[in-house]
């Protein structure tokens, strides 16, 4: 089963994503939710997830600093961050990747643009297997 | 900038019907600004600072039976189990994602911007003169405006 952490201050932003992502992955999921960057990284400390699903503009602790700390981290480098961000944009999405999102997407999302964004991470995944 | 003052409205529109109708399933039509204001406490107001790279503020006031309906859309509850609080979150998300919209589309793609967190209340943090532009909407009967407030995005350019 797959487990997903969703990080929004927006408690309507997290129930949103998680409704598409409940359509969009065609397994099992158990979903984390944190309110910002700081909340997210207490709770990876304490449960592995699958997936990081996360707002940008966030207060506390924002989403650009959430994936700095991730990538940093021996412990949480390797699992995989999603973007959903009213504050996207061209220059934003290069910015973002270059720090080690896998990608970045613009509010308000919709399930199959989220199937299609997963759909290429498991390509991805794969790939660096064979 | 990649568009002139002209094609403002033209831009709200777009991003607010796109933005509530993905989020609430419901259909937005363009409408008349209403003549006379809402009684106070009949609506929610939500505004919303930009920081970067220009100084602006956008500006969404619904009438409370609309939030109401759109918060059980987004939600799926029924009315009795639907918070202030839930109301609250929703006018600032749809406004956040309104915001975040508009901006796009006034800047050119290869630049960055700052916003900031959504505030209810009518407070305005910004703006000493009229709104840029305001544009009004409806929702099955039910009027809401989005107004902006963008004047340092269009100086030099008019």
């Amino acid at each position: 089963m797959l487990t997903i952490l969703i990080v929004d201050d927006s408690r309507t932003a997290r129930m949103f994503i998680k409704r598409c992502l409940e359509i969009a992955v065609s397994q099992d999921a158990e979903f984390l939710e944190a309110a910002n960057g700081k909340e997210a990284l207490g709770i990876l400390k304490a449960q592995p997830a699958d997936l990081v699903v996360s707002d940008l503009n966030m207060p506390v602790m924002d989403g650009d600093m959430l994936v700095k700390f991730m990538k940093a981290s021996p412990k949480l480098n390797e699992i995989p961050i999603m973007i959903i961000t009213s504050a996207g944009n061209p220059a934003k999405e290069t910015e973002l990747l270059a720090l080690g999102a896998f990608a970045v997407l613009s509010k308000p999302v919709s399930p199959a643009t989220i199937t299609e964004t997963l759909g290429s991470l498991i390509q991805k995944e794969e790939g660096a297997y064979e | 900038m990649s568009s002139g003052r002209e094609g403002l409205a033209e831009m709200i529109e777009a991003s607010v019907t796109g933005t509530i109708e993905n989020m609430a399933f419901v259909e937005v039509l363009a409408a008349q600004p209403a003549a006379e204001e809402s009684a106070p406490g009949e609506q929610l107001m939500a505004a919303q600072l930009i920081h970067e790279p220009y100084q602006g503020e956008v500006w969404l006031c619904m009438s409370l039976p609309l939030v109401q309906e759109l918060t059980e859309n987004v939600y799926a509850l029924s009315a009795e189990e639907i918070t202030d609080a839930m109301l609250e979150d929703v006018v600032a998300e749809l406004l956040n994602t309104i915001t975040g919209e508009v901006v796009k589309k006034v800047l050119p793609d290869d630049c960055s911007f700052k916003l900031g967190l959504p505030e209810m209340g009518e407070d305005s943090f910004l703006s000493t003169g009229p709104p840029t532009v305001l544009c009004a909407f409806e929702v099955d009967g039910r009027p809401f405006t989005v107004s902006a407030f963008l004047d340092a995005f269009f100086q030099g350019s008019d």
